[in-house]
């Protein structure tokens, strides 16, 4: 009886408006994004060629913070040490999140458009 | 095109521009030095590497993303915003003022290795970002196969 009784709670709790929201994916949100059309080096760019084509994109406030908490924790950087700001980075750097000691977050990635492969979209 | 304010209001100048017998040649994004406002440690720096460099090879090092006015946000970077880091693109064997990877056929492996070497001589340079991990000192880092990323104290 006590076991028909647990198995009870559990549908109900499963079943619950309130359980049933937290397990649903949000909408899509709007989001602030900056992005560049490139060829050569992210650091070095040139004009896009049909061979030589990439893209890099940069998100800002919210859904930066949303990501930068995702891919926590934070990692060593060489290239911001000393500045205050604090980085996250997964897939060798190819996704990047920043908070600058100004409280702004900011996310980076990219593509290579041909390939269709990730580059990253941030460097030092 | 966008005119270049000669200084900016942190008092940074923009790195002298094509100056005559000078040992580098500027390049970058965006162009006409906006990205090229410097601290006046990096301004000595650069004209002090140039002139030692064109005392040792007739080719003209590129010197690229400094900082933007102000030390606005400089995307993609992550620094460039106190003028105390500046972009150097490797040396090609042809001379050619532009981009060169270290799996190039016209990267100068020597040459690149010569400038660096110059570079971290000087006090002034606390650390060299390169992908090319046989070229003492420098540290590896994404993104630098094809320039190398000086950082000042």
């Amino acid at each position: 009886m006590k076991i028909q009784w647990l198995y009870l709670l559990v549908v109900l709790l499963l079943t619950s408006p309130i359980v049933a929201a937290d397990s649903s994916p949000s909408p899509y949100l709007q989001a602030d994004v900056s992005y560049r059309i490139y060829g050569g080096g992210l650091g070095d760019p040139t004009a896009p060629t049909p061979s030589d084509r990439k893209v890099a994109f940069s998100i800002e406030g919210k859904a930066a913070k949303q990501i930068f908490d995702a891919i926590g924790p934070d990692k060593p950087d060489r290239c911001t040490q000393g500045s205050g700001m604090r980085v996250r980075h997964k897939d060798r750097e190819r996704l990047t999140c920043t908070l600058s000691k100004e409280n702004e977050y900011v996310c980076s990635f990219g593509f290579d458009l041909v390939t269709g492969k990730s580059v990253g979209g941030s460097i030092c | 095109m966008t005119e270049t304010q000669v200084q900016d209001k942190r008092g940074f100048f923009v790195l002298p521009q094509r100056y005559e017998g000078g040992g580098y040649y500027t390049y970058g994004t965006p162009g006409n030095g906006q990205g090229q406002y410097a601290h006046p440690n990096m301004i000595t720096l650069l004209l002090l590497i140039g002139y030692q460099w064109c005392q040792r090879d007739k080719r003209k090092f590129g010197v690229g993303n400094i900082s933007l006015a102000d030390g606005a946000e400089f995307k993609p970077h992550r620094s460039h915003r106190n003028g105390l880091q500046a972009d150097v693109r490797a040396i090609r064997k042809d001379g050619c003022q532009k981009s060169c990877g270290i799996s190039d056929a016209q990267y100068d492996r020597a040459a690149t290795a010569e400038l660096i070497g110059l570079f971290q001589r000087h006090p002034y340079v606390r650390s060299v970002l390169f992908n090319d991990a046989s070229i003492p000192g420098v540290q590896r880092t994404a993104g630098h196969n094809d320039h190398f990323h000086i950082d000042l104290r």
